[in-house]
């Protein structure tokens, strides 16, 4: 019970939810439609309630153990046991990036995050950031939108200047 | 059949080919490289500029284009431990920890090669089935394909040996969220909520990048330094180590020829997909060493055994696609409607009217493939180079071109934020020890699974007998046996032979 | 592990390498830009026009026209849009760019029109009639109320094909033999003809799906997994039913017989002339959002239609299986109002057969 780990009661918890739902969820559809939700969901979900219990539980951790035909103790490897506040910062960087793109779009994100990034994270001089950015904004651009005709999300903001910033129309969710 | 042969032969030496050819080896392989971005969007984009081109030379681009992308997914997979495409995810587990000891000039020379030779057997055995591939294709009916992926979805157990009860539950969740959606067989919409966003299921590639792109990226930006950890006795990647690295290849023939195997046989199966040849290949390889224990360490014979694979399944995907008209994936429909463009009718006819197409695109694969090896091979001392430059320069434009891929794949915006969550679940379940290949593959495999278990049960108008009613579906349950029954047998035959000798140890 | 900031022994001194590739990049893409334009595109010669275009009270076009499809790539109404809209784009002068919004059984393009702003730079192709199906089978669907419908631009035919074997041909022998019935999806056009015939028909439900197109549904009929199929009538299903292949055609939706298929009988023929003409066949019409200007529609409508009455246009899209049939905007309009009545009369009969599994 001591080492539970954060990481592994979220996770536990949040699949324990999806899969419980969409376990639930199809019980309102007919026999064939139901049938492999529950015969995969059912033992899913015995595992994942095992797996959550074993931390408080020696002896279901050592069924478990055996029936994983090796040791429950996880063969993480190392990489990913950095401290949680380092993670939260890249998550961050990560979040605010897409809810950007996602208002702003695409050509006015793209070099204001890469100069924020270089400036903040990579501690580059201000004047190499805001070169660099604008080098590698400038060749994703060519690349895509202008030769290969990919469309770019131009945001949701109001429209400003035609398909480049603002009044993309946000799909129905 | 000479003819067509020497025709498409002929039609190769033009230049506006070879030029065609050149382009799309490297749009393939950038888009390959590129996560998010796949031969599907290159080949998607491109049809409408080959509008008015001769056919022969348009088939001779998106060969170029879908025989190379795979190869390009193994860059990214080995030097970010990010597959380029879903293809490439067995990849990582070798290719990675190599770049990691300063050898990536040495994966990259592996993949290369394992990639070339793996699509020169497919694309041998392919010109010698076109004439049998009625046979095939007229036997391998509902149960057979579902049995197949029961297969497929069985290899799972052996990929999280260490930590099986974590990888079942894993995949468990994968095949119940891949339900989501709007189910052919049944023409209604499950599990969505009544949101338009899940009409169509979760999609694959916002949630495939978001898992490994993004949680990477964390993991990486969070070590900080270079991905090569950069210490004394380093290996330096170059050009010669690049070389060596494809010359290794021979020295796994077995695996090689195994890992090809695989590969055209599940490509040609319409539906398996490269993900799961890449994963059959990687476990079985592993299963059948002598070391399994140096699977996942960096071992060059699990790198050949997943490039072999992923890139053997495009001759296996080209039988149905050219005999029948079956697309075997979404390329292939790409590649159906480019054939409907230039005014050529897919389907049967093809090799009766269209003989010289056809065999412009199999020479276009070979030619295109032949190329790609080149510049990977000749290019890999430089690629590996990334793997120096620190990663806090490398993030925000992995960050960056990711997004774009993800935007790029249905032009949808809320796919951006949907990677995002996906990278951080991801993250969370790599710290927790839930294997994400199998949530993967049950996200793959789950859908097509229940498909072909209703549809099976429609043709026999409910009977379940239809199961075990074929040669071929009893050859397939036998090796679902084999392969669900081998390590655990195995495994208590360790403990009992253990425990024995403990016991007259004491005694 | 490593949760300090660490600059690496590297730090600051490897810019190079990032301009180098940055560099690298650029010059694969001019050298794709290079090869993409090399190639001559096709430019379809503009006819002499029938009607000359009126000089509008608005300056349209300003800047590149968005043609919504509700469909990947490489599709049939991915090819009448790009076909077409090619053709226009030379004769606006602006570029009539074709955007693939996929998703939701095609309903974005659906969705562009009816929330787009209607300042005619969006145009979307729908897939008729079973895009208002969709709509009338949801709840929550919207209605095709009040869309300036610009016209049609392809349609296709739908034939009900078996193999050779089989030992029915007309609907009465068809329904006395109760086949299983192939079907890609039970969503779809394919679907909603064949939930429609059966019921007018007295055809049993009984159905194998989820093959992935039609090729699939053919290789399934010759394993004998599933015996009577609706289909559209592309390129392959006609080569398919030709003497030597596999197939027969037993009947066919249009008002006469098709030239590619003399011997199979119309729907009419076999005395269900309710379902013929072109209520059930599968038509790409093209619309505006609501509320554009008049004069903005009748400029992208003569454009439209000159394409449509173009060689070189009717001859690609024939490639790839499709009729060019042109349709004004009113007549569109009118069409789309006949489908609703006869969809309205269907409704519960098609949820009915989604829901039969």
């Amino acid at each position: 019970m001591k080492n539970v780990q954060p990481a592994v009661l979220i996770v536990n918890i949040l699949l324990l939810v999806l899969a419980g739902t969409i376990v639930i969820a199809s019980l309102q559809y007919g026999f064939r439609q139901r049938i492999v939700p529950l015969v995969i969901g059912i033992p899913t979900l015995a595992m994942l309630v095992a797996i959550l219990l074993s931390d408080f539980w020696p002896r279901l951790n050592r069924i478990l153990a055996m029936a994983s035909l090796g040791s429950l103790q996880d063969a993480l490897n190392e990489d990913v046991t950095a401290s949680w506040s380092r993670i939260f910062v890249i998550a961050g960087w990560l979040v605010a990036l897409s809810i950007a793109l996602f208002v702003f779009g695409f050509y006015v994100i793209v070099p204001l995050f890469l100069f924020a990034f270089f400036l903040v994270e990579a501690k580059t001089p201000a004047v190499i950031a805001l070169l660099s950015s604008l080098v590698i904004s400038t060749v994703l651009y060519v690349a895509f939108p202008y030769t290969l005709g990919i469309e770019i999300w131009p945001g949701i903001t109001p429209k400003v200047m035609h398909g480049v910033f603002g009044g993309g129309l946000i799909p129905v969710l | 059949m000479i003819e067509a042969f020497l025709e498409g032969l002929a039609q190769l030496g033009q230049p506006a080919a070879i030029a065609a050819i050149v382009a799309g080896t490297i749009v393939g392989v950038l888009f390959g490289a590129i996560p998010g971005l796949g031969s599907v969007i290159a080949m998607a984009v491109l049809l409408p500029f080959t509008f008015g081109w001769d056919a022969y030379i348009a088939m001779f681009l998106f060969a170029g284009i879908f025989g190379t992308a795979s190869t390009g997914g193994a860059i990214p997979a080995i030097l970010l431990n990010t597959p380029g495409t879903i293809a490439n995810v067995c990849t990582t587990l070798d290719g990675h920890p190599m770049a990691r000891r300063g050898e990536a000039g040495r994966a990259l020379g592996l993949a290369a090669m394992a990639s070339g030779l793996g699509t020169f057997f497919s694309i041998i055995v392919l010109a010698m089935l076109l004439p049998a591939a009625k046979l095939l294709i007229l036997a391998f009916g509902a149960p057979e394909f579902f049995w197949l992926v029961i297969l497929g979805l069985f290899a799972v157990t052996l990929a999280s040996r260490d930590n099986l009860v974590k990888g079942l539950a894993a995949g468990g969740v994968g095949i119940l969220l891949s339900l989501i959606g709007l189910s052919l067989v049944f023409g209604q919409v499950r599990f969505a909520l009544d949101s338009e966003f899940l009409y169509d299921g979760l999609p694959v590639v916002p949630l495939v990048v978001g898992f490994f792109a993004l949680s990477e990226l964390m993991v990486y930006t969070s070590r900080g330094g270079s991905i090569a950890t950069v210490g004394e006795g380093l290996a330096q990647p170059g050009i010669r180590q690049t070389v060596g690295g494809a010359m290794e290849v021979f020295r796994y023939k077995r695996v090689l020829l195994r890992g090809s195997i695989i590969g055209t046989v599940l490509g040609a199966v319409p539906g398996v997909g490269g993900a799961v040849a890449n994963f059959l290949a990687y476990t079985t390889a592993k299963q059948a060493s002598k070391t399994p224990e140096l699977f996942g360490t960096g071992y060059p014979g699990g790198i050949v055994a997943s490039e072999s694979a992923n890139d053997a399944k495009d001759g296996g995907i080209l039988l149905p696609t050219l005999t029948f008209g079956i697309p075997g994936n979404v390329e292939m429909v790409i590649l159906m409607g480019a054939f409907v463009l230039h005014g050529i009718t897919p389907g049967r006819q093809l090799l009766v009217h269209n003989l010289d197409i056809v065999w412009a695109i199999i020479l276009g694969v070979i030619a295109a493939q032949i190329l790609t090896t080149i510049i990977v091979v000749s290019g890999g001392g430089f690629l590996a180079k990334i793997s120096l430059i620190p990663v806090r320069y490398l993030a925000p434009i992995v960050a960056v071109v990711s997004f774009l891929g993800v935007y790029a794949i249905r032009s949808n915006p809320w796919d951006l934020l949907l990677a995002v969550v996906a990278g951080c679940i991801g993250y969370l379940m790599r710290r927790a020890g839930f294997p994400l290949i199998t949530f993967v593959i049950g996200f793959v495999l789950g859908n097509t699974a229940e498909r072909s278990f209703v549809q099976s049960l429609q043709v026999s108008e409910g009977s379940y007998t239809i199961f075990f009613s074929s040669p071929i579906s009893i050859i397939i349950i036998i090796t679902i046996l084999i392969f669900a029954g081998s390590p655990l047998i195995k495994y208590w035959y360790e403990r009992f032979t253990a425990k024995r000798k403990a016991q007259l140890s004491e005694l | 592990m490593n949760a300090t900031h660490e600059r690496g022994q590297l730090g600051g001194t490897r810019w190079w390498r990032l301009l180098l590739m940055a560099a690298l990049a650029a010059v694969l893409g001019t050298l794709i830009a290079a090869c993409g334009s090399e190639e001559p595109t096709a430019t379809p010669v503009p006819q002499a026009a029938p009607t000359p275009t009126p000089i509008p009270q608005v300056p349209f076009p300003e800047r590149e026209i968005e043609w919504i499809v509700g469909w990947p790539a490489g599709g049939g109404f991915d090819l009448a849009a790009r076909t077409i809209g090619n053709f226009m784009g030379e004769e606006l002068g602006v570029d009539v760019v074709v955007r693939n919004h996929t998703g939701a059984g095609g309903r974005r393009a659906v969705d562009a029109v009816r929330r787009g702003a209607s300042d005619g730079y969006t145009i979307s192709i729908m897939n008729m009639p079973m895009q208002l199906m969709a709509e009338k089978l949801d709840p929550a669907g919207a209605d095709f109320e009040g869309f300036e419908w610009i016209g049609q631009a392809v349609r296709q035919e739908n034939i009900v094909t078996a193999p050779k074997t089989a030992s029915f041909d007309t609907p009465e022998e068809v329904a006395a033999a109760e086949p299983r019935i192939c079907m890609p999806g039970l969503a779809g056009h394919n679907f909603l003809v064949a939930a429609v015939s059966t019921e007018v028909m007295g055809i049993p439900w009984k159905v194998v799906s989820g093959f992935a197109g039609g090729a699939d549904t053919r290789a399934a009929m010759l394993r004998g997994e599933c015996d009577i199929s609706w289909t559209v009538a592309n390129p392959q299903v006609v080569a398919s039913i030709s003497p030597e292949d596999d197939f027969k055609g037993l009947w066919v939706y249009s008002d006469e017989r098709l030239d590619w298929a003399p011997d199979t009988p119309t729907v009419a023929e076999l005395g269900y002339a309710e379902l013929g003409g072109p209520k059930l066949l599968n038509s790409g019409l093209v619309a505006a959002p609501a509320g554009t200007p008049p004069e903005i529609v009748k400029l992208i409508e003569d454009s439209f239609q000159r394409a449509l009455n173009d060689p070189d246009v009717i001859a690609r899209l024939k490639e790839g299986g499709m009729e060019v049939l042109p349709m004004s905007g009113q007549a569109t309009d009118e069409a789309v109002g006949g489908m609703d009545a006869l969809l309205t009369e269907f409704t519960d009969v098609v949820k009915a057969r989604q829901e039969a599994q």
